[in-house]
């Protein structure tokens, strides 16, 4: 099998270099995969493939880190943004379809009584933050150490720009482990205003965590006991466990919803639900930005959900998902490796179960990129209802060359 | 502890655990050094009591940089606070360090013409690093001050502990290409160790091209994420132990320039 390379990639990040504060700014930098083994833009996209600068063609098993559900250019969806856009958008008024979008955000939400929309996920996190803290009167925000919700000043995992006062009142306790959610509580009795997680425990560099049996039940339980707000931060496991939310998937109520990511294939758009008795005080607390009301990413958004309903979207992810985990599995195996896959099949994370370095695994993603199959070697991945029976396996044929190429270099288990 | 006094400890820790120790390399590659410590059989020492210390165990021709003090060395200089030794380093100012073993006072004074000595090669002049070897060797001493000062700003800085409480444990490995220096540091709870050469299990290995590269970037020259995009600075491994040790390599430079 002949390898890519990826000549205009690098030439492009050359003049990228000149303009651009490292060339390629935030999570989607070279550096976070393997230099030189992967492209470093896309010019092109249709369905779960995206071709880069070189022309050389990828199955996308990261779906833009998570945006795209139904494949890339998908022409529903597509046509449906097209036809709000030949209407106009960025007019002085919000347009009718907000409201069609936020009726349908709250049918679709369960337990959510109300919608409002921003851009991007972090957009909604911080803004629910500030929402609690106004309903409670209350400062102290607790989050899972080691989540990501976002890249504000108080949840960035970066450094660069942040003083201790940003943090001051955001504390942190360890996924699953009640007694350290407790000191918490105990700690900061009176003080903490909400707790805000993800369904379960998307860490990078580390195996995913699922709920503990009874996890959600004690949270849920202990945030109505001490009236606190729960925030369920929704941006990257959100339709992709269940239309209705993670929430319904795990069975907890949450006070506040927060959604991105998949709700619009790529189009730009993020959405916050909460329940009635923070509806007064959502009004109190500014919620703004100049493109928050776009049309164009709503009526993307209205045809997304649509599309996922008719094409019963989560359990089709699942299914192509679980065929490509197993399968990583399995010819991991062949090749003598013991490989962990974690989380939900349709938003895995893989690792080869010697190590904790990503040295291998790093190896591993690379030689699959430069055979047109793009894994993370670091971040969980994405599968989408684009994704196909072939795709699966033409991913495993490149994955087995690459289990042999890190074999070669650093043997098998 | 306030905020100044804070300053002053990491600096000291700085000096006495990173930059004074690269006598060690000095000494080995420095015809005139190796001379004023001819025949030495001895263990001169400088620290702050309950702070910064260094010792220099010189056998058999050749010198070894130790952090920490001991009790019984040949020649101890005793500096009463950081501020103090600081000072001395610096020269900005008259320290009377107190001195154990005043009777080997010939050996101090070629000692303090040592230290002095480093300064051509810590702040070296346009010409001397026109010369490849010169070059080299200046790098690599660049290097393993950067590597050393890591510990000392990673153990000191209360900003940068913060930072390093997140990392997991385990070694970075800095390794230049393609036979130039290489050190590494083992993160342990929060304690550094520091040492040349390869790791035998890093987590993760940063490599440079090049010894030009490394000087670059060394001297803050070089824009990391652009180097990294090009390939011309790899990392292997836990990209996210790196990033986070490279912000504690960046704070040195908040002292000591
Ligand atoms: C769980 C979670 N919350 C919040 C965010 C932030 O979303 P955005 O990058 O759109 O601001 C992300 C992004 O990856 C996420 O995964």
């Amino acid at each position: 099998m002949e390898t890519y390379k990826f000549d205009k990639s690098y030439e492009w990040f050359e003049r990228a270099c000149k303009v651009i504060p490292g060339g390629v700014i935030g999570h989607k930098h070279p550096a976070f995969t393997v230099p030189g083994s992967y492209p470093y833009f896309a010019s092109r996209g249709e369905g779960s493939h995206y071709w880069d600068p070189d022309g050389n063609e990828f199955i996308d098993w990261m779906c833009g880190f998570g945006p795209m559900v139904l494949g890339y250019n998908n022409p529903v969806v597509d046509a449906a943004a097209q036809e709000q856009a030949k209407l106009g958008d960025g007019m002085s008024h919000p347009g009718p379809i907000s409201i069609e979008y936020a009726e349908m955000m709250v049918k679709l939400t369960k337990g959510m009584d109300w919608c409002v929309y921003g851009k991007n996920g972090a957009d909604i996190t911080t803004w629910c933050m500030r929402l609690a803290r106004e309903y409670t009167g209350r400062k102290k925000i607790l989050i899972v150490r080691g989540a990501y919700h976002g890249a504000q000043a108080w949840s960035t995992p970066s450094y660069g720009g942040i003083i201790d006062e940003d943090r001051t009142h955001v504390h942190f306790f360890e996924w699953n482990n009640l007694d350290s959610f407790m000191e918490l509580i105990n700690t900061y009795k009176g003080q903490v205003a909400g707790v805000m997680m993800t369904p379960y425990h998307h860490c990078i560099y580390a195996d995913q965590q699922m709920p503990a049996p009874g996890w959600w039940e004690t949270i849920g339980k202990v945030c109505k006991q001490e009236d606190l707000i729960l925030i369920s931060d929704d941006v990257r496991a959100g339709f992709r466990l269940d239309m209705a939310g993670s929430h319904a998937y795990f069975g907890y109520e949450p006070d506040l919803v927060c959604y991105s990511k998949a709700i619009a294939n790529t189009y730009p758009i993020s959405a916050g639900l909460g329940t009635s008795k923070l509806k007064e005080t959502a009004e109190h607390v500014l919620f703004t930005g100049t493109f928050f009301s776009s049309m164009v990413p709503m009526a993307a958004s209205i045809a997304t959900v649509k599309e996922l309903k008719r094409l019963d979207g989560v359990n089709y992810m699942m299914k192509i998902g679980k065929a490509l985990c197993d399968g990583l599995v399995s010819v991991g195996k062949s090749n003598g490796f013991e490989i962990i896959m974690s989380g939900p099949y349709d938003i895995p994370f893989m690792r080869f179960a010697r190590e904790k370095n990503f040295m291998l695994k790093q190896l591993f993603s690379g030689e699959a990129a430069i055979r047109g199959v793009i894994f993370h070697p670091h971040h969980n991945w994405f599968t989408s209802c684009a994704h196909t029976e072939e795709d699966v396996k033409k991913s495993l044929e490149v994955a087995d060359i690459a289990f042999k190429k890190v074999k070669d270099k650093y043997g098998s288990d | 502890m306030d905020k100044e006094k804070e300053k002053e400890l990491v600096k000291s820790y700085l000096y006495l655990n990173a930059v004074l120790p690269q006598l060690e390399e000095i000494i080995a590659y420095d015809a005139e050094a190796r001379e004023l410590t001819k025949g030495w059989n001895c263990t001169i020492q400088m620290h702050v009591p309950g702070g910064a210390g260094v010792r220099f165990v010189f056998k058999d021709g050749k010198c070894e940089a130790k952090l920490g003090a001991v009790s019984m060395p040949t020649i101890s200089l005793r500096i009463p606070t950081p501020e103090a030794a600081n000072k001395m380093i610096e020269n900005t100012g008259t320290v009377i360090p107190m001195i154990w073993g005043f009777w080997n006072i010939g050996k101090l004074g070629k000692f303090m013409k040592l230290t002095k000595l480093m300064e051509k090669y810590l702040r070296p002049s346009e010409e001397d690093l026109k010369n490849k070897d010169f070059f080299e060797f200046h790098t690599r001493v660049k290097l393993m001050m950067a590597v050393y000062g890591m510990k000392a700003v990673g153990e000191h800085d209360t900003y940068v502990k913060g930072i390093v409480s997140k990392v997991p444990n385990g070694p970075m490995e800095i390794k230049v290409l393609p036979d130039g220096p290489v050190a590494h540091i083992v993160l342990d709870n929060g304690k550094f160790t520091v040492a040349k050469g390869p790791a035998a299990d890093p987590m993760v290995v940063m490599e440079i091209k090049d010894i030009k590269l490394a000087y670059d970037m060394l001297n803050a020259n070089v824009e990391f994420m652009e180097e990294l995009g090009l390939c011309r600075i790899r990392l292997r491994g836990h990209v996210g132990m790196a990033e986070s040790l490279a912000v504690v390599m960046e704070r040195i430079g908040l002292y000591i320039s």
